[in-house]
């Protein structure tokens, strides 16, 4: 990858990685901080990765790069399967994007990556797979209870909307 | 003979197991046979196996089993993920259909399902400029080089380009503070720079040296190294003469004194406009260490009155005004120069260094 290779992805994919980092950390310090580290990473790797794997590249190093920081920190809410349909009803919403929003919000780390990576980026089950090191059954199954609990979760806030 | 005393014990559990030949078996009893000290252990060596008395079942078999029977109540949400993924193949999707249409109250839930889809939302990443790479240096190096020139050329511009005051017999002086009796440098200030010649072991006052001009300035510059040593300033004139007699290789400043040796009275000369810093020498020998580049910088300190009031501030206000102007793009951060004006007369009043939260503002006294 040449510098202007390197540069062009900056362009093309900051922005992205940066709003997938922080729908997962949900603080721009430590998004922008990982995201910067990440393109640090590529850099080193730049005579290496091949500017058609960039994108992947970036987002399987972002990945792994924030699940050491949420291990690190211990800060990262982990949320068990039976605490997830225990939301309050304290909030009103306007529409349904911020119910999505803190629904999205309220699922485990690694159910929320996977369906952002799924919706936002609109990588395969077999890519995604290869950003979190899971694989395809795997990512169909966090899917599947990512939108299970979202579906539950919308249905039960439209009933109190 | 295969078995051995290294071995045996193998051959010891297959022979419980049952799983030696004949010919093994036979080979077994005559190694046993001709080690009697093994014969204890071979007759209690029993096979032990796990009996599996818990019974311990799946009793959830049902839910894992896939259904024969299309799309029905157990297997819905699973269709109706998929079908929202759009991995539904089109016979199952019909299926699906039919399935809704039979049981209607399962249509909001599909609309729930599809609902889960998210919307990606526009996230700007403001700092690309810091990801993005040079073909030479890296970031870093231009922050703190843009930083670093910033801080030079504003203190650069302040300290030389000092408003003078005319003194009665035309020569001029530096506006400084009131302290005089302070033997530091910080408290000595003159605004003439000789940076070629040495200066004369007979004084201050003569008029023939090149090094001394109007009594303002002893200053000397020989070589980049020796300007990093300032030294202490004498308080008599004797400790005066020995230190100018003593520093061809040192940089000296010297109090102000008028043409008959009298000290200048300061009390009657205005202000100092910006800083504590008060030598100009300091100044000189600090750009000629680090801006070794930029000649004409050195030369602007070294020049005289007229020229730096003629052309100097105009060149350190552009210098400032544009190097602020490469800091705000490298680094996306407000960072301005600009001249403030008094709105009635429209003259310079201040120039202001800008720093979007923060304005510093450096008065232009008359």
């Amino acid at each position: 990858m040449t510098i202007e290779e390197f540069n062009t992805c900056v362009d093309m994919y900051a922005d992205n990685l940066y709003r997938f980092i922080l729908k997962n950390v949900k603080d721009t310090d430590k998004a922008k901080d990982i995201v910067q580290d990440t393109y640090e990473k590529l850099w080193l790797k730049v005579s290496d990765v091949k500017s058609t794997n960039a994108k992947s590249y970036m987002f399987t190093t972002a990945y792994r790069t924030m699940i050491d920081r949420f291990r690190t920190d211990s800060k990262q809410e982990r949320l068990e399967d039976s605490h997830l349909y225990s939301h309050s009803h304290t909030r009103q919403y306007s529409d349904l994007k911020e119910i999505l929003n803190e629904a999205v919000g309220k699922l485990p780390e690694i159910q929320r990556s996977v369906i952002m990576l799924r919706d936002y980026e609109g990588y395969e089950y077999r890519e995604i797979g290869e950003i979190t090191g899971l694989n395809e059954s795997q990512v169909k199954i966090y899917i599947f209870r990512a939108r299970t609990f979202l579906k539950k979760y919308i249905g039960s806030m439209e009933a109190v909307v | 003979m295969n078995i051995n005393l290294t071995n045996y014990e193998a051959y010891f559990l297959d022979y419980h197991e049952g799983s030696l030949s004949p010919a093994l078996v036979k080979e077994l009893m005559d190694f046993v046979a001709q080690h009697p000290e093994l014969k204890e252990e071979f007759e209690n060596f029993e096979a032990v196996s796990l009996t599996d008395s818990e019974n311990i079942a799946f009793d959830k078999k049902e839910l894992l089993k896939k259904s024969t029977a299309g799309i029905n109540e157990s297997n819905f949400d699973e269709h109706a993920v998929q079908y929202m993924e759009g991995t539904l193949p089109v016979d199952l999707q019909n299926e699906l259909k039919a399935f809704i249409s039979k049981n209607p109250h399962y249509k909001k839930e599909l609309e729930l399902y599809t609902k889960t889809k998210l919307v990606p939302e526009t996230i700007v990443f403001e700092d690309k400029f810091l990801l993005k790479k040079g073909s030479k240096r890296p970031a870093a190096y231009y922050y703190w080089s843009a930083a670093a020139s910033v801080a030079i050329i504003i203190g650069a511009y302040f300290f030389l380009n000092r408003n003078v005051a005319p003194t009665p017999n035309g020569n001029t002086i530096v506006k400084q503070h009131q302290n005089t009796d302070s033997n530091t440098v910080a408290h000595h200030v003159s605004n003439k720079i000789d940076s070629t010649a040495a200066l004369p072991k007979d004084g201050l006052n003569n008029p023939a040296n090149g090094a001394v001009k109007n009594n303002n300035v002893a200053v000397n510059v020989t070589s980049e190294k020796q300007h990093r040593k300032v030294h202490a300033m004498p308080t008599s004139r004797k400790e005066e003469e020995h230190m100018v007699a003593s520093g061809g290789n040192k940089i000296h400043a010297l109090p102000i004194r008028a043409q008959n040796n009298i000290p200048v009275n300061l009390e009657n000369t205005p202000a100092i406009s910006f800083g504590n810093i008060e030598d100009t020498s300091i100044v000189v020998a600090w750009m000629k260490q680090y801006m070794p580049v930029n000649t004409n910088l050195v030369n602007y300190a070294a020049a005289d009155d007229e020229t730096k009031d003629s052309q100097g501030s105009k060149f350190l206000y552009l210098l400032a005004k544009y190097t602020c102007k490469g800091l705000h793009k490298i680094t996306g951060q407000h960072i301005k120069f600009q001249k403030k004006y008094d709105s009635d007369t429209t003259n310079i009043i201040a120039y202001q260094l800008d720093l979007g939260n923060k304005k510093i503002n450096f008065p232009v006294k008359e």
